[in-house]
C-alpha cells in the first residue's frame, strides 16, 4: 500500500515541516537552520526517543564506549556508589504523581540511571534535581534506561549540553548561570530589574530550580518537553530565553507583589499553569531580543570569575573556624586561674593554622 | 517584624538533611495536608500561615536539603526571625546535620533569632537511631525548643510553631530586611548593596 503524504502527515500526527526532514531518511535529521526551526515548533511525542538521542549527542557518545558500558555502570553503582542512600531517599519523591514514576518498577529504572551516573561521574556523583532530569528522560525516551542515561551524560558531562559544574560540589555552575541569568534580566526587563532588587530578590531565589530541573518541576511536562526539544537542539542558552520569557510574560503579576517569598509564590503558580506551549516559546524566542553566544560567554566568564572567588573565600573561612574549634578541642584548660593562659594558648594555635591555611 | 494591623510578619526558615520532612511538616502545618511521597525541593519554597490568635503571620522558606545546596541557605536564614531545624529520628546523620546548622545559625545569624529543633518522623520510632534525651539535652545546651514531631500523624507540629510565635517580640525595633541576595561568603553577615554580590 501506497500512502500519499497527506496521509502520512495524519498518521504519524507530523507537523509537514518535520515530515520533510524525516522523510529524507528515517533517522537522519536536517541541520542547521532549519533544523533549529524544526526544533522550536516541536518534536512530535512519538518522535522525540531518536530526535532528541540524535540532537543530544547520545548516540554519538554512546558509540564511543563499549557495547555494555550502562550495565557495567549500573553495577558499578549498585556494588559502590556513595551516593546510593541520597538516591533511595529521592527515588519515590520524583514525580509521584506520574503513573510510571510511582511504580517500583519506574523507580528502579530510575535508581539504575541515577546509580549508573553516580559511578559514571563520581566527582558529581548524585545531585537532587538530576532525579527529575533522569525520571522526564525515562518518561519522553519510552522507558529506556540506557537511553535514558546517555542523555543525562550529555546534559551534564563537560563539553555537554548545560554549563559546566552545574550540578558539582557547591553547584557552581549554578551559581553562575543564576548570575549570568541576572545580568540579562537586568538589561532586558529593566522595570522587573528595579522592583526585584528593591525587595532583594535576585534571580537565584526565583530560578534555580529552573536551571536545575530543566523547568520539568516548573511547567506543565509537555510545555517542559517543549523546552527540551530546543534546549537539546540549541543548547543551555534556550533556560535564558525561557527564564526570561517566563518573567516577561508574568511581568505585571510578579511587580505586584511586595516581598520576594510572594514573587516566588506567584511565579511558581504562573508557571505550572503555562499550558500555551506556542505561546510561551515565541516568547521565549521573538520576544526577548538578541542574544549572541559570545556575550553569553563573556558574561559567564567574568561571573564564573566571581563566584569562583566567592567560594574559595568561603572555603578559607569555614577552614578557619574549623580550626579554631579544633585548638579549642586540643587546649582544655579549664582550671580556675589557667584560663587566660589556655585563651591565649589556643588564640596562637588558631592564628598559626588560620595562617597556614591562608598561605595554602 | 513589620506590624500589619495587629497581626505581625515573622520570617521563618526550615533547614535541615535531605529527607529528614521539612516540607512534610510546612505542609502539614500550612495547610493540614500529608502525603507520602513528597517531592524533594529543588531551590526552595515560599508559604504563609497566619495564627491570628498569637497576632502572628509566619512567612515561611523551605530550603532543599542536599549539601550541595549549603551555599544557598544565607540567603533564606538571613533577616529571619525564626529557624526550625529538623532531623529524622530514625537518622542519626540527619542529627549530625542538624546540630551543623543550628552552629551556622549561632554564628551567623541574628542574636535574637528563635530557634526550635524538630525531631520528625515521631511515628516511626520502632526505628529510632536518635534518642530523645540525647536531643532533649542537645537542645537544652542551646537553648533550643525541641518537639519530636510527626508530619504524618499530625503530632506537635502545630506546637513548634505556637511556640515560636510566643517568644517572637512583640514590637521589634529593628526593621527585617528583605531575604537578601546572595552571597557565598558567609563572613558577610547582610546585605547591604547589589554590588556586594553580583558586580
Amino acid at each position: 500500500m501506497i500512502l500519499d503524504v497527506a496521509t502520512k502527515v495524519a498518521l504519524l500526527g507530523l507537523t509537514p515541516l518535520l515530515l520533510v526532514g524525516l522523510l529524507k531518511d528515517k533517522g537522519q535529521l536536517p541541520k542547521g537552520e532549519k533544523l533549529k526551526k524544526l526544533c522550536r515548533k516541536g518534536v512530535p511525542p512519538q518522535h522525540r526517543p531518536w530526535v532528541w538521542m540524535s540532537l543530544s549527542g547520545a548516540t554519538e557518545r554512546q558509540r564511543e564506549h563499549m557495547v555494555n558500558y550502562y550495565d557495567a555502570m549500573v553495577h558499578m553503582g549498585e556494588s559502590t556508589s556513595e551516593f546510593a542512600h541520597q538516591i533511595e531517599l529521592d527515588l519515590a519523591r520524583t514525580f509521584p504523581a506520574n503513573d510510571y514514576m510511582s511504580t517500583e518498577e519506574g523507580q528502579a529504572a530510575l535508581r539504575r540511571v541515577l546509580l549508573a551516573f553516580s559511578a559514571h561521574q563520581p566527582q558529581v556523583g548524585y545531585c537532587q534535581g538530576m532525579n527529575y532530569l533522569a525520571a522526564m528522560l525515562l518518561l519522553a525516551l519510552e522507558r529506556s534506561e540506557e537511553d535514558s542515561f546517555w542523555l543525562l551524560v550529555s546534559l551534564i558531562d563537560d563539553g555537554g549540553i548545560l554549563y559546566q559544574g552545574m550540578y558539582s560540589q557547591n553547584l557552581v555552575g549554578a551559581h553562575v548561570e543564576m548570575r549570568s541569568l541576572q545580568e540579562l534580566v537586568d538589561a532586558k526587563l529593566p522595570r522587573l530589574r528595579q522592583h526585584l532588587e528593591k525587595l532583594g530578590c535576585d534571580m537565584t531565589i526565583i530560578a534555580t530550580d529552573w536551571f536545575l530541573c530543566l523547568f520539568s518541576t516548573s511547567l506543565p511536562s509537555e510545555t517542559a518537553m517543549r523546552c527540551w526539544d530546543a534546549l537539546l537542539s540549541e543548547g543551555a542558552k534556550v533556560l535564558y530565553r525561557v527564564a526570561l520569557a517566563l518573567l516577561k510574560t508574568h511581568e505585571d503579576v510578579l511587580l505586584a507583589q511586595d516581598n520576594a517569598g510572594y514573587v516566588l509564590r506567584e511565579m511558581k503558580l504562573a508557571s505550572a499553569a503555562v499550558h500555551d506551549r506556542d505561546a510561551l516559546l515565541k516568547v521565549a524566542f521573538d520576544g526577548v531580543g538578541s542574544m549572541p553566544m559570545a556575550r553569553i560567554r563573556e558574561v559567564r566568564s567574568v561571573k564564573q570569575a566571581v563566584v569562583d572567588v566567592e567560594l574559595a573565600r568561603r572555603d578559607r573561612s569555614r577552614a578557619v573556624r574549623d580550626a579554631v574549634a579544633d585548638s579549642e578541642r586540643h587546649a582544655p584548660f579549664v582550671a580556675e586561674g589557667m584560663s587566660s593562659l589556655a585563651d591565649r594558648i589556643k588564640m596562637a594555635y588558631a592564628a598559626r593554622l588560620a595562617r597556614s591555611i591562608e598561605h595554602r | 517584624m513589620a506590624d500589619v494591623g495587629s497581626i505581625q510578619q515573622a520570617k521563618l526558615v526550615l533547614l535541615g538533611d535531605m529527607g529528614a520532612g521539612k516540607s512534610s511538616l510546612v505542609l502539614r502545618f500550612v495547610k493540614g495536608q500529608f502525603f507520602d511521597y513528597q517531592e524533594s525541593t529543588i531551590g526552595a519554597a515560599f508559604l504563609t500561615k497566619t495564627i491570628p490568635e498569637k497576632g502572628v503571620k509566619f512567612e515561611i522558606w523551605d530550603t532543599a536539603g542536599q549539601e550541595r545546596y549549603h551555599s544557598l541557605a544565607p540567603m533564606y536564614y538571613r533577616g529571619a526571625a525564626a529557624a526550625v531545624v529538623v532531623f529524622d529520628i530514625t537518622n542519626a546523620e540527619s542529627f549530625a546535620k542538624a546540630k551543623n546548622w543550628v552552629k551556622e545559625l549561632q554564628r551567623q545569624g541574628n542574636p535574637n533569632m528563635i530557634m526550635a529543633l524538630a525531631g520528625n518522623k515521631a511515628d516511626l520510632a520502632a526505628q529510632r537511631a536518635v534518642t530523645t534525651e540525647d536531643a532533649k539535652a542537645y537542645a537544652d545546651e542551646n537553648s533550643l525548643f525541641f518537639w519530636e514531631t510527626s508530619a504524618k500523624t499530625n503530632v506537635n507540629v502545630a506546637e513548634v510553631f505556637h511556640d515560636i510565635a510566643e517568644r517572637l517580640p512583640r514590637a521589634s525595633a529593628a526593621p527585617q530586611p528583605p531575604v537578601g541576595g546572595i552571597t557565598l561568603t558567609e563572613t558577610v553577615p547582610e546585605r547591604t548593596k547589589k554590588s556586594a554580590c553580583c558586580s
